[in-house]
């Protein structure tokens, strides 16, 4: 008997273990020195951008970093790990303070970075506006988990990015809003929130999915069902479209905290509040098509109304998606791009083409859908030898991806 | 996987140190189970009722082994949720929802003492969802994969009857939460062979 219930008192522990990932991303200049800095002027921010030699801290970032401006964040990227920093920044007399985080998208390290720009480094230059600086040199530190940033860390200006990069229109797409749940960002997928923060990741465009409610109104979700790895726990499970929006938007918290966002919030988020230029609208129920057919079709306007560079695609992935779309009135004038054949792409007058990524390269069908007009975004590509290769040897338009980072990375550094 | 886990751990409690019974009669019997069940959860309302109602119906197969294989079913209150004037972005309104679940589960009992038995099922919980929220009516179902595990005691009336209570221990997949009940038990031999 007293084996038994050693054995079960055992099993009642092993049951309880719980093995959810925390990542907690340390606080952001927790002295609060940026505090008393000046914000850097938005026109000498894409001075310092380029590919930089890592000159001391090779083992968190390998050899070179690519330093790019996203917004309101300068954010590098690395080869390694798909490894990022984020950084907010301001300036104090010709010094450039810069505060922020790392992290490995591919895993669940980070810590906390810090960098500032001498003014003999290349600040007083920066500042000044001055293009033809001798050099730029991030000197910094770099903390593991809750360590404070005390390893060396510096990066050398090396170059600025190619003229093919800087002149092309190349979208690096990013999943679900901007990254998964699985990854661990802080925020939920399809958020408001991670559409917030999707520009730190160098994305210059997001996919979000599409679904009705069951009194019409299009929402951002993805899976067919309410479940717990995208929400927390609630009192209302199964079928999310069986729900109303007022139900679903009372009684339905996503997983980090945040309500599920309308369509039109979403769009219209995006539209105002960050500089992403492409949206791939995915539908997930045919029933949301002509809802979101209404949605993005005014929300295009209002962008091209405020000189705004953005658009909204629908996604199209599936034959059923594709026969409603085609009852659709006036389908050929609506901006779409289809995953199907490149037949499809051209009866529907589809703006994209998207193959998965799996078909290849495919260079030659690619070339015919460009020569037609046609942009072409390959999906879901996460592999980092795949992505450098497609980036490399493929003629995409753009990489829908979860690790935007690791795709900024290759598609900077490229020459 | 934790369900296989608890389930592979359980089995193996129950066979430590018995031995085979020497009776060689082959019998069928039906357990019938009624009591209460408190649900535990990590859900944040104030008001949800976590207290309810648990009965359970088995069919079990009991051969000549100290391990009986069986199915069962059954009803088992999970939550409820009654709250008035709830303050929404949408204006305020009353609140309903409930769930409920029906197991469709194989069961394995082993008795570890003459009137005591180990038990360990698993299977699908069918989950009802249903309520109401600004006039609407919330009703939706599905299916969670789930296991559970219990003791009980029974004390023989006659032949081939006997009554006893049981405790029984829940696991949801789906909603990630767990129920325990306890419960009285009927059992009846309705075919020996």
């Amino acid at each position: 008997m007293k084996k038994i219930l050693i054995l079960l008192v055992s099993l009642l522990l092993f049951y309880s273990c719980n093995n959810e990932v925390d990542v907690v991303t340390p606080v952001v200049d927790p002295s609060g020195f940026l505090d008393q800095t000046y914000p850097l002027p938005d026109n000498v921010k894409p001075i310092m951008e380029g590919v930089y030699e890592v000159t001391i801290g090779n083992d968190l970032l390998g050899d070179q970093v690519v330093v790019k401006w996203n917004r309101d964040r300068l954010s590098i990227f690395s080869g390694k790990n798909g490894g990022y920093i984020v950084l907010n920044s301001g300036y104090l007399d010709s010094v450039l303070f810069f505060f922020g985080y790392w992290r490995y998208s591919t895993n669940t390290e980070t810590g906390a970075a810090t960098f500032y720009i001498p003014a003999n480094e290349g600040g007083s230059e920066i500042l000044s506006g001055d293009t033809t600086f001798n050099t730029i040199k991030f000197i910094g530190n770099y903390g593991v988990g809750n360590e404070l940033a005390a390893n060396p860390l510096t990066l050398q200006y090396k170059r600025p990015f190619s003229q093919s990069v800087k002149q092309g229109n190349f979208d690096i797409l990013a999943h679900r809003g901007g990254g998964r749940n699985s990854d661990y960002l802080g925020v939920s997928e399809n958020s408001i929130e991670m559409i917030n923060i999707a520009e730190r990741f160098g994305t210059t465009g997001i996919e979000i999915d599409a679904r009705l409610s069951k009194d019409g109104v299009p929402f951002i979700y993805h899976d067919g069902d309410i479940n717990l790895r995208l929400t927390q726990k609630s009192i209302i499970w199964g079928d999310i479209e069986s729900f109303t929006w007022a139900q679903l938007r009372t009684l339905v918290t996503l997983r980090n905290g945040e309500k599920i966002p309308s369509l039109r919030e979403a769009l219209e988020f995006t539209l105002e509040e960050t500089n992403i230029k492409t949206v791939w609208l995915d539908t997930k129920d045919v029933d949301v098509v002509p809802a979101s057919i209404e949605l993005l079709t005014e929300i295009n306007e209002r962008a091209v109304n405020m000189g705004r560079n953005l658009k909204i695609y629908l996604g199209i992935p599936a034959e059923d998606v594709y026969d409603k779309f085609l009852e659709q009135p006036n389908y050929q004038d609506v901006p779409s791009l289809v995953e199907l054949s490149i037949d499809q792409v051209r009866e529907a007058n589809a703006l994209i083409w998207a193959p998965r990524w799996t078909q290849g390269t495919q260079s030659s069908t690619v070339q015919q859908m460009q020569a037609d007009g046609r942009k072409v975004f390959t999906w879901t590509l996460d592999d980092e030898n795949y992505i450098e290769q497609f980036i490399n040897e493929g003629q995409f338009d753009g990489i829908l991806t979860n690790y935007p980072t690791i795709v900024s990375y290759y598609h900077y550094i490229k020459q | 996987m934790q369900i296989l886990k608890i389930i592979i751990a359980t089995v193996a409690i129950s066979s430590i140190g018995i031995s085979q019974i020497d009776d060689k009669t082959y019998s069928l019997s039906t357990e019938l189970g009624v009591g209460y069940s408190r649900y535990f959860t990590t859900m944040d309302y104030d008001d949800l009722n976590q207290n309810g109602f648990s009965g359970t119906v088995k069919v079990m197969w009991n051969p000549e082994h100290l391990l009986s294989i069986g199915l069962e079913t059954g009803y088992q209150y999970l939550y409820s949720l009654d709250v008035s004037d709830y303050s929404t972005e949408f204006g305020n309104t009353n609140v309903k929802a409930s769930m409920y679940t029906v197991p469709v589960f194989i069961v394995f009992s082993m008795k570890v003492l003459p009137n005591i038995k180990l038990s360990a099922g698993s299977g699908v919980y069918l989950l009802f969802n249903s309520g109401e929220l600004f006039g609407d009516e919330l009703s939706s179902n599905q299916i969670s994969i789930g296991a559970h595990m219990g003791i009980s005691y029974t004390y023989p009336i006659n032949n081939s009857m006997a009554i006893g209570g049981e405790l029984l221990y829940s696991y949801f997949s789906k909603l990630q939460d767990q129920t325990v009940a306890i419960q009285f038990l009927f059992v009846y031999d309705f075919f020996r062979y």
